[in-house]
């Protein structure tokens, strides 16, 4: 899978939000995460937008995790948006995955920040 | 009157023009009687015309009037129990006298009363304000039948002709009369008789002791009574009571004095025709109460408030008495029914209620739903057994009859199989021990029985039929094919004799099998072939659906929407599908994502809900990264092996590779797969020896996230 695809930045708010495509896996995770980490300036806030993420296994975890710990780490508020209903909410859920920082998705993140 | 011969006699002027003024009267008079005489027959014709008794006042009042400018004419007849004349409606010149007459007793000192006494006319002559009145007897013969009055003019004079005159319309009444009387006794006992008839059809039809209290209310309402009150005595319970109407003027009912129900309860005791009670309550209701009596016991009353009807009027003690025996009986076969219907419940509920045997490589599924409209349960049955380690039998039987009985035979034919199953060889020697087994017991002769014995190991099934409809067999992909080899009749038939005979087929893995009774197949209105080609078409539909839901979905779409007139009682067997998900992954990461949408598919065609595959899928892709992973260091060419089968319901996945185990790298990683998976999946075991076997089990459809 195209890897350019699976990562998109934009700002919203004054806040930098990371869309995730499609499925992240051990097949493309380090390759997400590289992106991600070059790409993302994570001055003042950071939104890790999963809600068009359709899978996400351990390896998508471990790439999520440390987004999350270098965004912390320069200092922005992160938050991850995921649909209370899909599959990669639930996959997070059965992880104990960061449940502070979950939200509904996008808009509910930037209020949650601002 | 001799007519008057002027040729011999001379009269002076005055004297004829009094005679003159003596023959206009009389000749007026002879018209006024003509007149009269052809109203009389004007009126005898209306009578005839007439089909019940309270019709006879309406030409009655017309020839008064007409005849004899009556201003009111008022008509009682004779009360047919009381010695009293009944009164009956009036319309005529005083619509404000609406109110009823009351019953005039027979030993009364009015006129009326005297009327009927003297068999003849009574006179009462009038005064300034009212005018005379004659009351005259209704005669058939020398028997009254009631009295008719009329009241004439102020200062109306009667002569002896017009007194004669109303003789003659009191005996021409009287016939009439006496003539209806006789057309009505013969309606009413044709009403009663067919009220009756209805009546005891009706609770016949209607289910249930309490059931069919209520119906009887309701079917007294308001053709016998206004108002219909039944108090049953249940064993142990307090009193039961249905009224009808249930918004009548009588809310919650009436209670009935114990001196009453004592002398109710007297008379329902004896053999003899039961009497009613009439109960006169403080506030001036009256009501007629009678025991509901079956078997020499009461089981409790019927009160009746007495309707304003045709049918009513007629309804005669001895009328009631019948009423109420043939109700207290239907109500009291209804209990009995119940009583038996409640044993044979239970007995069949603890025979169907089995337990079947556990064994991944079939799974069963069976249905019971008894008839509508019957107290009574039937004796269909089905079994599942292990007839050896490697073999189930299962059966679907039905029992000739209905009740206890049957239910009670049903347990015995189904041990009889299980033991004779397991103890012989297949199922045509099962059919002739079966034969050999209702030769002593006459309560199993002529049942019916479909059998089928399926080895596990090959998907060889040996079946037979006795007097039975044909097992169904549905093979992978849906299609449906019946089993009409080995047809034989039903069990201790002679004429079956002892031509037992089996058939084999051999049933490919992911089969499944139906076996049911004849409810189930048949339905007013629809050919058999019919059914049976409907049931194939919908089994065949259904061929995907999972076993669970299976019976159910086949019962509603086979029986009426109401439910069946038969009991039906359905068994389905999934022979497992063997036929498991099997890939070879390549190590490389990159075929995870064609292994997690193959592996979905499958589980999709399998009927396996989003959350379970998605969960069972993620844990699949987890072990296989693992494996590749740390087992095969990337090396391409080894592929991993992935094995998943749906069992029941649980799906068990086989993840192995041939590699040598590393302990990972980093802990993180593995640890957060093998967390996952143990989330994921119930069960989980990681078999470490010549490469790594991971088994996982995750349960299906129990409605988790």
């Amino acid at each position: 899978m195209d890897e350019e695809r699976q990562v998109r930045v934009f700002t919203a708010n004054g806040c930098e939000v990371v869309r995730l495509l499609g499925e992240i896996d051990h097949a493309n995770a380090p390759l997400v995460e590289r992106d991600v980490l070059a790409g993302v300036r994570a001055a003042t806030g950071v939104v890790v937008d999963l809600t068009e993420t359709t899978f996400l296994d351990s390896a998508g975890l471990l790439c999520l995790d440390r987004m999350v710990t270098a965004f912390s780490d320069r200092g922005a508020p992160v938050r991850v948006a995921a649909p209370t209903d899909g599959m990669v909410r639930y996959t997070l859920e059965l992880i104990g995955f960061l449940p502070d920082l979950l939200t509904e998705n996008v808009e509910t993140a930037l209020a949650e920040m601002a | 009157m001799p007519e008057p011969q002027p040729d011999m006699t001379v009269f002076d002027v005055a004297a004829r023009r009094a005679y003159e003024r003596e023959l206009l009267a009389e000749r007026r008079r002879a018209e006024r009687n003509a007149t009269r005489i052809r109203l009389l027959q004007e009126m005898v014709v209306r009578c005839a015309a007439i089909e019940r008794a309270e019709q006879i006042r309406d030409p009655i009042a017309w020839l008064g009037g007409e005849a004899f400018a009556a201003t009111r004419t008022r008509v009682w007849l004779l009360h047919p129990q009381e010695a009293a004349l009944r009164p009956l409606g009036h319309r005529d010149a005083h619509p404000a006298d609406g109110a009823q007459d009351p019953l005039i007793s027979l030993d009364d000192p009015g006129p009326e009363a005297r009327a009927v006494a003297r068999l003849d006319i009574v006179r009462v002559d009038g005064d300034a304000e009212d005018g005379p009145r004659v009351v005259m007897p209704l005669l058939a013969g020398r028997r009254v039948l009631g009295v008719v009055a009329f009241a004439l003019s102020p200062g109306c004079a009667l002569d002896d002709d017009e007194i004669e005159l109303m003789r003659t319309i009191g005996r021409q009444t009287g016939q009439a009369l006496d003539r209806i009387r006789l057309l009505e006794e013969t309606t009413r006992q044709d009403r009663l008789a067919g009220f009756l008839a209805r009546l005891s059809r009706d609770l016949d039809e209607t289910v249930g002791f309490t059931g069919r209290a209520r119906r009887l209310v309701e079917l007294l309402v308001p053709d016998i009574a206004a108002y219909a009150q039944i108090d049953l005595d249940l064993a142990g319970e307090p009193g039961w009571r249905s009224v009808a109407p249930a918004d009548g003027p009588h809310p919650g009912g009436w209670t009935i004095p114990h001196d009453v129900l004592a002398a109710v309860h007297t008379a329902g005791r004896g053999s003899e025709a039961v009497t009613a009670v009439q109960l006169l309550a403080a506030d001036g209701r009256r009501a007629t109460v009678l025991p509901l009596r079956a078997r020499n016991a009461v089981l409790g009353t019927l009160l009746l408030v007495a309707a304003d009807t045709a049918i009513a009027d007629h309804a005669c003690p001895e009328f009631l008495a019948d009423l109420a025996d043939r109700a207290g009986l239907s109500l009291d076969n209804a209990r009995l029914g119940e009583r038996d219907r409640e044993v044979a419940l239970t007995l069949q509920r603890s025979l169907l209620a089995g337990e079947w045997p556990a064994d991944p490589r079939y799974h069963v599924v069976t249905a019971y739903r008894p008839a509508v409209h019957s107290l009574e349960v039937g004796g269909d049955w089905y079994d599942v057994f292990a007839t050896s380690a490697e073999s189930v039998g299962i059966v679907v039987g039905d029992v000739v009859g209905r009740g206890l009985r049957a239910a009670s035979a049903m347990g015995q034919l189904r041990s009889a199989v299980r033991a004779l199953a397991t103890a012989h060889d297949g199922p045509a020697e099962l059919l002739r021990h079966m034969d050999d087994f209702v030769a002593s017991f006459a309560a199993g002769r002529m049942t019916t029985l479909a059998y089928a014995e399926l080895s596990l190991a090959t998907g060889v099934l040996r079946y037979a039929c006795a007097g039975h409809p044909p097992p169904l067999l549905v093979e992978p992909g849906g299609v449906p094919s019946y089993l009409w080899e080995a047809r034989s009749g039903p069990l201790g038939a002679t004429a079956a004799g002892r031509a037992r005979s089996e058939a084999s087929v051999r049933v490919p893995h992911g089969s499944r099998l139906v076996l049911y009774t004849d409810g189930l197949v048949e339905r007013r209105g629809e050919r058999f072939r019919d059914a049976l080609d409907r049931l194939a078409a919908l089994a065949a539909e259904h061929w995907q659906t999972p076993l669970p839901a299976l019976a159910g979905r086949l019962s509603d779409a086979m029986l009426p929407s109401g439910g069946g007139h038969d009991d039906m009682c359905l068994l389905a067997l999934d022979y497992t599908d063997a036929a498991p998900f099997r890939a070879d992954v390549p190590a490389r990461m990159s075929a995870l994502a064609g292994l997690r949408a193959a592996l979905d598919a499958w589980l999709g065609e399998r009927g396996v809900g989003d959350y379970d595959r998605f969960g069972i899928v993620l844990a699949t892709a987890e072990a296989v990264a693992n494996a590749i992973e740390h087992g095969y260091e990337f090396d391409e060419v080894r592929p991993v092996g992935v094995l998943a089968q749906v069992d029941g319901d649980s799906v068990a996945v086989r993840v192995s590779d041939s590699g040598k185990w590393r302990p990972p790298r980093v802990a993180l990683r593995r640890g957060r797969g093998l967390a996952l998976i143990g989330r994921l999946m119930d069960e989980l075991v990681i078999d470490r020896g010549t490469g790594t076997t991971v088994l996982m089990r995750r349960r299906t459809g129990v409605g988790r996230r």
